[in-house]
């Protein structure tokens, strides 16, 4: 049976007097990827700064023996005084890392995410949009994390280029067995990249779908993904009706 | 072409001309100058060779290299004094209200009293050369303690949380988060106060007679040595002119560059 790389275990928060999280039972399976979906503002954010240690539970607990977590966000966050191989370096002043090791693994971790050359160097004000997030991926990346935590990191992308991020984390997790739970409004992103999907409801937020989707997700078929695609497309509506009825 | 060299390219022109300009400018300065000694003769004003011949005598007789030490040395120390107490107390004040509450009433009445005020309390109270370091101390606190509010005020917090969230050691959130956006804030009014304490300082020592410019300046002014204390002048605004370009034009443009976009353009 496979370890469990975080577990939320009715886990509620509060935030100034309003409930945000409401008895959150969740799990995500180590070298899987777990797909968080819901409406906006329900909370998966404040979920994620949970799983990261950020936050800490009103009530319930949280989880996980996970030494290094890798953390994505909505913002790429880069230091804007630092370059974008410094701001890969950051991650790893954790550890005590000697300046020149910090070089080397910026350098490989740029480059598993298609950075090279003069953009390494350059500060965070004279990247694209798309480059900035391909950072602060390397940056999760560089650290090796145990688990990954990513926060709608894809929203601002093109397609094509949230799907190459999304296939490089999908590929870190299986070569290196890492777990990560993704947060997504992308039914057909969440179909094709993970293993399972929660969907909460709208604040104070509650699971209301769990779904094991079926087969490994590299090696799924296009039908496979449609259909799952179309279940949660399903999930979501009933989820909407019921916040607006 | 690559577009970094049209960029450079671009940008000589524009420098070129920039220089040029501020030739025509100096020699405008000069050039009333001679003007102002023909027409008004050398007691109200003496000429430029004049100035400059007292100017290389003062040099040969070992007067500016002491007296320029000891300026240093003075407005130094007080710049130091100075920024080390605004920036600690402004950066307080910037991260606890009832502290800034507290210390803003006090910063605007220290920054509205005149140094000249300061100097003459200060002659009372110590004397000497420590009322010279009190001074410029006094007299840059405040502007420094506004610009360290700011910045203690506009610090990020979303970045802190991207450091704790990889479990940053407090010397890196001191070095990468804190420090650097500190320092943005307090650049230019450390650069600011670096010419003011220099002024301060020159004007300290004249009235205390502790050494230095300023006394230099008092004995000239004591002996109506009007080329002396026009050689005086010369060698401060030297000072300040060779610190503005060398060391503080090139801290700024190397602060900068952080803030440059693709196009080299401060975005």
């Amino acid at each position: 049976m496979s370890r469990d790389a975080l577990v939320f275990e009715d886990l509620s928060f509060t935030y100034a007097e309003q409930k945000v999280l409401d008895g959150i039972d969740l799990t995500v399976p180590a070298g899987q990827v777990t797909a968080l979906m819901g409406p906006s503002g329900c909370g998966k954010s404040t979920l994620v700064s949970l799983a990261a240690g950020l936050l800490a539970p009103t009530s319930g607990r949280a989880r996980g023996e996970n030494k290094r977590v890798g953390v994505l966000f909505q913002d790429p966050l880069l230091l804007p005084w630092r370059t974008a191989l410094a701001n890969v370096g950051f991650a790893l002043k954790a550890d005590g890392v000697s300046a020149g090791e910090r070089k080397d693994r910026g350098r490989a971790a740029l480059a598993t995410v298609g950075l090279s050359g003069g953009d390494i160097d350059k500060y965070p004000r004279q990247l694209s949009g798309g480059m900035r997030q391909r950072v602060a991926l390397a940056r999760a990346l560089v650290i090796k994390p145990d688990l990954l935590l990513l926060d709608e990191p894809l929203s601002g992308l093109d397609v094509s280029l949230a799907r190459q991020m999304l296939a490089l984390v999908r590929s870190v997790v299986e070569a290196d067995g890492v777990s990560a739970m993704v947060v997504t409004h992308d039914a057909r992103e969440a179909a094709r990249f993970a293993e399972r999907v929660y969907v909460l409801s709208a604040g104070p937020a509650q699971v209301m779908v769990f779904r094991e989707l079926p087969g490994r997700p590299g090696a799924r078929s296009e039908i496979e993904i449609e259909d799952a695609t179309e279940a949660i497309v399903t999930d979501l509506e009933h989820i909407d009706a019921k916040a607006t009825a | 072409m690559r577009k970094d060299e049209t960029r450079a390219l671009n940008g000589r022109k524009p420098q070129r001309a920039a220089w040029g300009y501020g030739l025509v400018g100096i020699a405008l300065l000069l050039g009333l100058w001679e003007w102002g000694h023909h027409a008004y003769g050398s007691l109200v004003l003496p000429s430029l060779a004049d100035t400059a011949q007292t100017l290389m005598a003062m040099i040969a007789d070992g007067k500016v290299g002491p007296a320029l030490w000891t300026t240093f040395g003075n407005s130094a120390m007080g710049w130091a004094v100075g920024v080390l107490a605004g920036s600690l107390a402004g950066t307080l004040a910037g991260l606890r209200d009832g502290v800034r509450l507290t210390l803003q009433p006090i910063s605007v009445i220290l920054l509205g009293v005149p140094a000249i005020a300061w100097i003459v309390l200060a002659l009372l109270w110590f004397g000497g050369r420590w009322a010279v370091v009190f001074t410029v101390g006094v007299a840059i606190a405040p502007i420094v303690f506004a610009a360290a509010v700011q910045g203690a005020r506009s610090l990020d917090g979303e970045l802190a949380r991207m450091a704790r969230a990889f479990r940053a050691p407090f010397s890196a959130l001191a070095v990468d988060v804190y420090g650097p956006h500190m320092f943005s804030y307090l650049f230019p009014a450390l650069a600011t106060t670096l010419a003011m304490s220099w002024k301060v300082s020159v004007m300290a020592e004249l009235l205390s007679g502790s050494g230095g410019i300023g006394d230099g300046i008092a004995t000239a002014r004591a002996q109506v040595d009007t080329a002396a204390t026009m050689a005086w002048i010369v060698v401060v605004v030297c000072v300040l002119v060779v610190v503005d370009n060398l060391i503080l034009r090139n801290m700024q443009n190397r602060m900068e560059l952080w803030r440059l976009d693709d196009t080299g353009r401060r975005s």
